[in-house]
């Protein structure tokens, strides 16, 4: 697989805030790389950072083989935090500024303000638009060109749902498409949605990262007690299709392989000799995971 | 490099030209200069008992013109950090170097428009210059029309140093408002200042000093006398002889461009290094 991006040990302070600490990743072609992390956790940093608009304190980065700054940013579209524009210029003359920018034909303009749902609006000035168009507005301009890579910051934000909804899908279709997509946010539902791999950070570090279907998925954990804890314990740990997560004096919590039925665990343990007195099922919500990932992390808070 | 050249000139023009405030500032400034030239050119200024019209006769013209719109340079150094902290205020300079523009490119689109807005203001004095002249001047001869026409790019030198100037307080500052007051502050009193305390030597060094030194005050009563002088000298014997007086403006435009370069070249050693 071809990497697309890859960064080390980049870091960059605010004065005496340290807003990225020694992140490294990397990102290959066709993933759909979340960049989750609660509010200042560093995400639009670590964005501005690989877009060159903020140079780091140390590490490096190179996108597609070495390239970086204009070069590799005229292949990339790009929505940033909240959108800029200029106000007083109406939304097809913005994007020809764009198209200009990324060198490439003003050809494109019509399909990408068709495609966020405002060719309606293409002879507006800016400043005319809701936050919500003025966002579908920097999406567009993102899509402009067709880019194989894009870098998305909380791209659904000012959004009603209708308009979430619509965004999701376009970005979807993009990595259908096989575009390969960086995307920072805070909502956990829409990485787990979109994303393909994920690096959660918190204050600027990096306290976990590996594919959503790993670390993000929701999970079925279930209680477990019988007269003779020992024996149940020794026997959940020879059944392959669940795993121990936490043991106390009169309960085991495990957690579930996906399909795995009650009945089934049941006939297992009753097979091994083995009557439990209680089995409970508990779903553990995304955000009581990601709550557990953020607050389990030993991080040097002053 | 030429495509370059034409691609930032294009992004140029549709962010400025579509902007209602420069239009307005432009439009100021032309109002302005022209109300003053005519209005003046139609006044009979008696200095000493002196009749001093022929300040308005080619080649005179030149120099009183140029003198005039020296007087408007700072509305185009204010229009300069409009057009300038726009780009912070809006963060489309932000936005374009995530798009792939380099620093060097932003800084160089910017630098474009303040060399058009220079040869604007120099187009103007011309063509008023000509008009004026044209209507002023009952005789004369394409030597008298042509002779006195360097102040046009002494002019564009020192418009393109007001500008320029600008646009290093403008990357220094960010926001309109105190790029504008520090910019006028400068000018007065913060140079007179300065040239009061520094040696004698340093003073004719500094850069308002200079630039203004570009367009000087015409010599009122020395024009008009030279008519009434017997032996009859043409214009042009006149300028050349003023030339001679002055050997120093050519030696001045050299600096100021000098001075040019500095302001470009700081605003750039900013630019490169700031984090967006």
């Amino acid at each position: 697989m071809k990497t697309i991006l890859k960064a080390e040990g980049l870091t960059k302070s605010f004065g005496r805030i340290k807003a990225v600490s020694n992140l490294s990743f990397e990102v290959n072609q066709g993933q759909v790389l979340g960049v989750l992390g609660p509010n200042g956790s560093g995400k639009t940093t670590t964005l501005g950072l690989i877009l060159s608009i903020k140079f780091p304190d140390s590490g490096s980065f190179q996108w597609f083989n070495g390239n970086k700054g204009p070069d590799a940013n005229k292949h990339i579209g790009a929505l940033v935090e909240v959108p800029y524009f200029f106000p007083y210029l109406n939304l097809e003359k913005n994007l020809k500024i764009v198209a200009l920018a990324r060198r490439m034909g003003l050809n494109d303009i019509q399909r990408v303000l068709d495609l966020v749902g405002l060719s309606n609006r293409s002879k507006s000035a800016y400043y005319t638009l809701s936050l919500g168009m003025k966002q579908r507005l920097a999406l567009a301009s993102a899509l402009l060109g067709n880019p194989d890579v894009l870098v998305l910051d909380e791209p659904t934000n000012g959004l009603d749902p209708e308009g979430i909804a619509e965004v999701r899908d376009i970005i979807m279709k993009q990595s259908e498409m096989g575009k390969t997509i960086i995307l920072a946010s805070h909502i956990l539902d829409e990485v787990e949605k979109v994303c393909t791999d994920v690096v959660i950070l918190k204050n600027g570090e990096k306290i976990a990262q590996g594919k959503v279907s790993e670390l993000l998925s929701e999970k079925v954990l279930a209680s477990v007690s019988a007269e003779n804890m020992n024996d149940l314990e020794n026997c959940l740990r020879k059944y392959p299709k669940v795993s121990i997560q936490e043991v106390k004096d009169n309960v085991i919590y495990i957690s579930l392989e996906e399909g795995l039925t009650t009945s089934e665990l049941n006939r297992w343990l009753i097979e091994n000799g083995i009557i439990i007195s209680t089995l409970e099922f508990h779903k553990k919500s995304l955000e009581s995971q990601f709550l557990e990932l953020v607050k389990g992390h030993p991080n040097k808070e002053s | 490099m030429m495509q370059k050249i034409i691609r930032i000139a294009r992004i140029e023009w549709i962010k400025t030209w579509n902007y209602s405030t420069f239009k307005i500032l432009i439009l100021l400034h032309a109002i302005l200069f022209l109300l003053i030239s005519l209005i003046s050119s139609n006044i009979q200024f008696n200095l000493q008992g002196i009749n001093i019209f022929k300040i308005f006769h080619f080649p005179h013209i030149w120099n009183t013109l140029a003198w005039f719109a020296s007087w408007f340079n700072l509305l185009l150094g204010v229009l300069a950090i409009v057009l300038v902290s726009n780009e912070f205020q809006f963060r489309t300079f932000r936005k374009q170097l995530i798009d792939g523009l380099s620093r060097d490119e932003l800084l160089g689109g910017k630098v474009l428009v303040m060399t058009l807005v220079a040869a604007y203001a120099m187009l103007l004095v011309f063509l008023t210059g000509l008009i004026i002249g044209i209507i002023k001047t009952t005789n004369f001869t394409l030597t008298d029309l042509l002779n006195g026409l360097n102040y046009l790019p002494v002019l564009y030198i020192q418009a393109l140093a007001y500008t320029l100037l600008a646009l290093l307080f403008v990357f220094i500052f960010r926001t309109p408002g105190p790029s504008i007051i520090m910019y006028l502050l400068y000018f007065f009193p913060i140079e007179p200042i300065i040239r009061a305390i520094i040696p004698e030597s340093a003073v004719r060094f500094m850069p308002a000093k200079i630039i203004s030194k570009l367009t000087p005050m015409p010599d009122f009563v020395g024009i008009s006398l030279s008519d009434m002088i017997e032996f009859n000298i043409s214009g042009s014997d006149l300028f050349s002889q003023n030339i001679s007086k002055s050997p120093s403006l050519t030696v001045t435009s050299l600096m100021v461009l000098l001075y040019c370069t500095l302001f470009v070249l700081i605003s750039r050693q900013i630019i490169i290094r700031k984090n967006f």
